[in-house]
């Protein structure tokens, strides 16, 4: 046994080094960070976020594409979002590209004027047969299978923690595809994975009945 | 020596204080409910916190400073037969107190400044808050000077002549609050405002909470202080017999004003920012601070006993019968005293640091504080009213049996609220939550407590309500008091001579600033020396 003792300390020291835990995001919300987003400017803004719309903008030609609005969300939230992009913590084929080049001034400049417009009018209608379960979980979540209320984060206004998305009005397809890439671990930059343990714990219809309640529902400003 | 002006003063004092008393206490109740989970209607963690907050700002703040303020110009006056020193300056003292509590009010209703009472950085209230809260510490320091001064003059006027105990004590209370409020403020004025301003972008917790327990412990001693005056000076003849030992009582009040200040850090035992050795030397004043506690208990319990015996009671425990047990000041007195041996008990606890850990940030330690300040504290204020009403007011109160079902009524609450409160602590339930319905087995135990303390809470909330229509009834249509009752704390003569350490504070003001020095330097010097780092507000 003693023999196998150093083999066994080599193997579990190789092992604690290879897999140390890379965080799930680079974003650190100090002074300097909070500042950056307070002093953005939203002119400069404006002006980049214009090849966002192409895609972003709450149109008929966007309505059926599963990318998501933006505007009103919370500007810590897409700051949050573009860093991890650039840094590979969330990873899109698309996204990974546009947000390479940009620096954190232009990030935040970016997430800044989103936040400031009015989000679209809800277009998704609430569908009776799930929302009793859903409001349930929004409300009350299930504290047997230690799912927190989504409520106790994702409040309709632009309320705090500034980092976590509004959901209320965006569209349901989003939100359903967040959700299951956040259950297989595709998506992975929720800080302490807050948000895979939540997924792991909802079923497939329990994910679809949220992303339509969130969906029909009209963001407060 | 209450002329008619000041009668009114202090009046106005006592009725912001009950006031914000019969608010705070249909808050509590709201609180009690709402957390049990038993009304899903009324849940809501953001109203919830709001409340908590307003209870404790109001109950903790506003009902004590502007109690103790204004019974501590009736004590001077009536203690010292002198008239109030500068009124004029008195009511600034008021008024300021007044703006700062309706300041803080805005932002606490609102939800702008659920911090609770004790304020918890990084957690940020709007800046109002801060500033209320300010205002109403600077409008009791203007109570302290008055106090001190008339202490003085008094003794300027009668050289060598022993100070009353009535007065002697609220010096010591005034001067305890001076030392006390420093650490708060120098955290408010400092940290809180300029943070909540925007004029710095973070705050260290950790230097804020070792400033918040300078304040924290002895601000228990200020509002309990007022309740040792009643014991010493009015429930001995109350019950129809005199003081045990006028020194013992100076002793008592000596040593609560020395080792209640620098022994805050069994508040902060959990806390990372302070090293074990400091925290050892305050476990050991904490320790030393029941000493005054158990010779009150001792005195008090000695001068019923004479009354007992006076009245007829024999034997080992038939003095305790014998008491006037009819009388509003010796009820709430006995009741106030078993309470107090309750909580002691359970305050020992609480300092003992391996047994602290054990309850720490558990349901025992509101119950231990709602135990030993609603009930040891709070019963006498209510005694004192009663007993001060007929001289304030010109008029008896208007029923004798209502203020004693009023007493009994709150000990049975309060007995009934904080016993299953410190059963839920030992039970694992934590403390500062807005819901308790975790619905698992382990917490299927909590519910029982939850209901026994539900019905504790309505019955305290009903026993408020009749003690301010007692006192508002009275007022207006009581029976007009004949003019040898309306000035009962109007006791004093001169003591019998005393030692000089006991008739004066510069030397125990010495030892306190030796004290806290020692006990606070280093701790508090370590932030400046050492590269702390500070926190931006919670929630960014």
């Amino acid at each position: 046994m003693r023999r196998f003792i150093p083999v066994l300390s080599v193997v579990m020291a190789f092992h604690s080094l290879t897999s140390a835990a890379e965080p799930s995001s680079q974003v650190a919300w100090t002074a300097d960070t909070l500042n950056l987003l307070k002093q953005a400017s939203l002119e400069r803004g404006r002006i980049m976020a214009d090849s966002c719309e192409a895609c972003h903008a709450a149109t008929d030609e966007n309505a059926a594409s599963d990318y998501p609005y933006l505007a009103g969300q919370r500007a810590a939230y897409l700051f949050k979002q573009l860093r991890d992009y650039k840094n590979g913590n969330r990873i899109n084929a698309i996204m990974t590209g546009m947000a390479a080049p940009l620096s954190n001034q232009a990030m935040a400049d970016i997430a800044a004027w989103y936040s400031q417009q009015v989000p679209a009018v809800p277009v998704t209608t609430p569908d009776n047969s799930l929302a009793a379960t859903a409001s349930a979980l929004v409300a009350r979540g299930d504290p047997g299978r230690l799912i927190t209320p989504c409520s106790a984060c994702h409040t309709e206004s632009a309320d705090k923690p500034l980092d976590n998305p509004v959901l209320a009005g965006q569209k349901a397809t989003y939100l359903e595809d967040s959700l299951l890439a956040y259950q297989t671990g595709h998506r992975h930059n929720d800080t302490y994975q807050r948000m895979r343990l939540i997924a792991n714990s909802l079923t497939r219809d329990e994910i679809h009945g949220l992303a339509v309640y969130y969906a029909s529902r009209t963001p407060s400003r | 020596m209450l002329d008619t002006a000041s009668k009114k003063f202090v009046l106005y004092h006592f009725w912001v204080a009950f006031a914000a008393f019969g608010l705070a206490s249909v808050l509590g109740f709201y609180q009690v409910l709402e957390r049990s989970g038993l009304l899903p209607l009324i849940e809501s963690s953001r109203v919830y916190f709001a409340s908590v907050s307003t209870h404790g700002v109001l109950m903790a703040f506003v009902l004590t400073t502007f109690f103790i303020m204004g019974f501590g110009y009736a004590t001077a006056c009536n203690a010292l037969r002198m008239p109030l020193w500068n009124p004029r300056l008195a009511w600034v003292g008021f008024w300021l107190a007044v703006a700062g509590t309706l300041l803080a009010a805005v932002p606490l209703l609102s939800g702008k400044a659920s911090v609770l009472y004790t304020f918890y950085p990084p957690i940020q209230a709007h800046t109002l808050f801060y500033i209320g809260a300010t205002l109403l510490v600077v409008g009791s320091w203007v109570w302290c000077f008055i106090m001190i001064r008339m202490y003085l003059d008094w003794k300027k006027q009668h050289p060598g002549a022993t100070v009353p105990l009535p007065m002697y004590a609220t010096t010591a209370n005034a001067i305890l609050w001076l030392w006390a409020s420093l650490g708060v403020a120098l955290e408010v004025l400092f940290q809180l405002i300029p943070w909540a301003l925007g004029w710095v972008d973070t705050v260290d917790p950790g230097l804020a909470r070792t400033l918040f327990s300078w304040t924290l412990h002895p601000i228990v001693y200020f509002w309990l202080i007022p309740a040792y005056i009643a014991l010493y000076s009015r429930v001995p003849q109350a019950a129809g017999g005199r003081l045990f030992s006028d020194e013992l009582a100076r002793v008592a009040f000596v040593m609560l004003l020395v080792l209640s200040l620098p022994i805050g850090f069994h508040h902060l035992y959990m806390d990372p920012e302070q090293g074990s050795g400091f925290k050892l030397a305050h476990a050991v004043g904490t320790f030393l601070v029941a000493l005054p506690t158990l010779l009150t208990g001792f005195t008090v319990t000695a001068s019923l006993e004479m009354a007992g015996r006076t009245r007829g009671g024999v034997g080992l425990m038939g003095w305790i019968g014998a008491l006037p047990w009819r009388n509003p000041v010796v009820l709430a007195a006995l009741l106030s005293l078993l309470m107090l041996i309750a909580g002691g008990f359970g305050g020992i606890v609480n300092a003992s640091y391996a047994m602290n850990t054990m309850v720490h940030n558990t349901a025992w330690v509101p119950g231990h504080f709602h135990l030993i300040f609603a009930g040891t504290t709070i019963i006498l204020y209510m005694a004192i009213a009663y007993d001060l009403w007929p001289g304030l007011t010109g008029r008896q109160l208007h029923s004798t049996s209502a203020p004693l079902l009023q007493l009994w009524t709150w000990f049975i609450g309060i007995i009934v609220l904080t016993s299953p409160w410190h059963v839920l602590g030992l039970l694992g339930q934590p403390r500062r939550i807005s819901s308790v319905t975790y619905n698992s087995l382990l917490t299927l135990a909590w519910t029982p407590y939850e209901l026994a303390m539900i019905v504790g809470g309505a019955i305290m909330l009903a026993s408020a309500l009749l003690f301010l229509h007692i006192l508002a009834k009275s007022q207006k249509k009581g029976v007009m008091a004949p003019a040898s009752t309306l000035d009962p704390t109007d006791s004093a003569e001169s003591g019998a001579p005393v030692h000089s350490l006991l008739n004066g504070f510069k030397v125990w003001n010495l030892v306190i600033l030796v004290l806290m020095l020692a006990n606070y330097g280093y701790p508090i010097l370590q932030f400046f020396l050492t590269r702390t780092y500070g926190s931006v507000a919670f929630g960014y």
